[in-house]
Formats: C-alpha cells, sequence, structure tokens
C-alpha cells in the first residue's frame, strides 16, 4: 500500500511546500496550519527560548490634574436670562454685535443684577457667554459708588469661575477682576479682605507663560496669556488694594514681588 | 409741461420730490458722504450713532430732542433709540476698531 500525500484543497503548491521546509522554525508553526481557511490566519507564536521578558513599567504617581478643566455648573445668569428676568437684548449688526438695555442702568439693583451678571462669567455658550461679559462691564463702567458695597457679593462667582480652571474663563475673569478694581476708587480695598478665596488659582497659572525665546507673540492683543493676565492682576491689586494688600497677596503668592517696593 | 410750472415747482424745495435746488431727497439739505479712511474722534462720533441707527447728531437730537450723555473726553456714552424703549452704553476709549472703518459714513451738508 503506498502512502499517499493528500494536500487539503487550501494548502500551497508542493513547491512552495518543499520551499516552506526549508524555512525557519517560526514559519514552519505558521505553514503547519493545516486546516487554514483563506482569510484567518493564526497569530504567530514564538518559541519560549525567543520570547522576551515583560517590560513593566512603573506608572509613577498619579496625576494631581491641578490645571484640569472643570466642567462649569448651569449658572444663574443663564436661567435668569431664559427666563426673560433680565432687560437685555443681543442686537446684531453690521459694526459688531451690542446689548441693547431694556431698562436705563442707572435704574437698575445693582445688588441684584451686578453678582447675577459675573455668575455668567462661567459661561462658555452663546448668547450667555456674550451677554454676561459686555453687561457686567456696561454696568461697571456705569455703576460708580453703587458697586463698593456689592463686592462681597462678587466674590463667590469670581471665584466659581476661577475654579474651572478653564484657561479662556479664567482669562475672561482676571481681565473683569481688572475692571472690576479700576471702576471706582475704592474697590480695591474692598477685595482686600477676600484675596483668600481669589487668589489661590492666580497662584496656580502666575508662572503659566509662553516660551518664545526671542520670538514674537503677536496674539499679544487679545490678552490670551494667563501669566501675563495674572502678573497684570496682581500688580493693579496690589496698587489699589490699600496698605495691606501687598502683605496680604504676598501671604498667598510667595513669589510675588512688589511692583511699589521695589 | 408748461415752463411757467415746472419754474414754479423749483422754487418750493421743500415740496419733497427731490427737484428743489439745495434739498436732498427726503426734503433735508443736501449731503456728501465719504467713507472714513482713517479712525479720529468724528469718525468715533459717527460710528456710535451709526450703530443705533441714525446718520448724524442732527438726526439724534430731532429725534430725542436734546444731545446723548457724554464721557468727559466727549465721546458719547448713552444713545436711545428712536422708539425711547431701549439704550446702548459706550466705553470711555475708542470702540470702532480699523475693522469697522469703511462702514462708517461721514456726512457732510453742501452749500446751495
Amino acid at each position: 500500500m503506498s502512502a499517499r500525500l493528500t494536500l487539503p484543497p487550501t494548502s500551497p503548491a508542493p513547491a512552495a511546500a518543499a520551499a516552506s521546509s526549508s524555512m525557519s522554525p517560526l514559519a514552519s508553526t505558521a505553514g503547519a496550519a493545516g486546516t487554514r481557511t483563506p482569510g484567518t490566519r493564526k497569530p504567530l507564536t514564538l518559541s519560549s527560548s525567543l520570547k522576551k521578558p515583560k517590560e513593566t513599567r512603573d506608572p509613577g504617581p498619579p496625576k494631581a490634574g491641578a490645571f484640569k478643566k472643570r466642567k462649569p455648573k448651569p449658572t444663574k445668569f443663564r436661567r435668569f436670562y431664559e427666563r426673560g428676568d433680565l432687560p437685555i437684548a443681543v442686537e446684531h449688526r453690521a459694526l459688531g454685535n451690542r446689548i441693547r438695555w431694556m431698562v436705563e442702568i442707572e435704574k437698575l439693583d445693582y445688588h441684584h443684577y451686578l453678582p447675577t451678571f459675573f455668575a455668567g462669567l462661567s459661561e462658555t455658550q452663546e448668547p450667555y457667554r456674550f451677554l454676561a461679559y459686555q453687561g457686567a462691564i456696561d454696568l461697571l463702567e456705569n455703576g460708580g459708588s453703587k458697586i463698593v458695597p456689592v463686592v462681597p457679593q462678587l466674590v463667590l462667582p469670581i471665584k466659581a469661575a476661577l475654579n474651572t480652571r478653564d484657561e479662556e474663563i479664567v482669562c475672561r475673569t482676571l481681565i473683569m477682576i481688572q475692571r472690576l478694581v479700576l471702576s471706582a476708587p475704592d474697590v480695591g480695598v474692598a477685595l482686600t479682605p477676600y484675596f483668600r478665596q481669589i487668589l489661590p488659582i492666580m497662584g496656580l497659572y502666575k508662572n503659566k507663560n509662553l516660551n518664545l525665546g526671542d520670538g514674537i507673540d503677536y496674539g499679544q492683543r487679545f490678552r490670551r496669556n494667563v501669566g501675563d493676565l495674572v502678573e497684570e492682576t496682581l500688580q493693579l491689586l496690589e496698587l489699589n488694594g490699600g496698605e495691606a494688600a501687598y502683605i496680604n497677596i504676598n501671604y498667598i503668592i510667595p513669589t510675588y514681588s512688589s511692583c511699589v517696593m521695589n | 409741461m408748461p415752463k411757467s410750472l415746472r419754474e414754479s415747482e423749483e422754487q418750493t424745495p421743500e415740496s419733497g420730490s427731490g427737484a428743489g435746488r439745495g434739498r436732498g431727497r427726503g426734503g433735508g439739505p443736501r449731503m456728501k458722504m465719504v467713507r472714513a479712511k482713517k479712525w479720529s474722534p468724528e469718525v468715533e462720533e459717527a460710528f456710535r450713532l451709526q450703530s443705533v441707527g441714525y446718520k448724524t447728531m442732527e438726526e439724534y437730537v430731532e429725534a430725542n430732542g436734546g444731545e446723548p450723555l457724554r464721557w468727559e473726553n466727549g465721546y458719547i456714552r448713552k444713545l436711545v433709540d428712536r422708539e425711547g424703549e431701549s439704550f446702548t452704553y459706550w466705553r470711555k476709549d475708542r470702540e470702532c476698531e480699523d475693522k469697522y472703518l469703511h462702514k462708517v459714513k461721514l456726512y457732510t451738508v453742501v452749500e446751495p
């Protein structure tokens, strides 16, 4: 009885089979799959002598996430605007969008409206973002002596906006703090007791700057550099915060150097 | 049309037909318009007025019966719309950026 080699219908030609026998053991193990169907291939397996020991990397300590964005909560500004409580509307014009006030600003109750507009600083969605930012600027510019008594109520919305750690929101809030300090003479002094609430996040971003070497930052006019904005804001707080301002700032941000004393 | 009638029409420019000498289409004074090329306080004023829907300060005064509120530096601070229902507030410093310059129209009255 003669032993006859029977090849499966999908196996390669006899010449190819002979060639495969002279190949490395790796290839031969791959070719040994007799009943292989086209399209499905068995993964290559290494013999134990060729296996490398698995490298186990030390993952290190977990990330603290100090700069991680935190999702802002829905603000009361949005709620009030959707309910129709705020006397404002967006005016879409070819010469840039503006806010249209349905009531004169001078007649508004600052204790109610100014904290509401400051709460809207955490908004990133239109039209709330635009309305809150521009509305707060309008209120500050036309507030005068009405602003100082409201300062304690502004601390919480400012803190909430800074705590989102979203750079866009942080920049906007820092610009608004600068405008607030310059809006009336005693606002800076009134803000000094609340440095402990506001300054820690500023300390976090103080050194977040662009390392350009001798390059030029062409986007300076957009004021999006957080490190620069923090430095400007701290200097304004020191200049307008009275005698105790520098000590209080330095207590929370030890790396801050005075712009008056040096 | 007889010649005498044509002459009489020309002598009454307040008729609003636009045919009067020294009068604009709406019956007001004839005006020349140029687009702003460069920023100036006059351009800033025109920009603020035109953003709210007025051509010139004369038109604003006519509609509202008085000059608008101004900042210490002379810039317009607050404007009222034609219906007197809404208010627009303006900043103390320049708001007319260069990108808006070509949209600002400067009107001057043409002497007849």
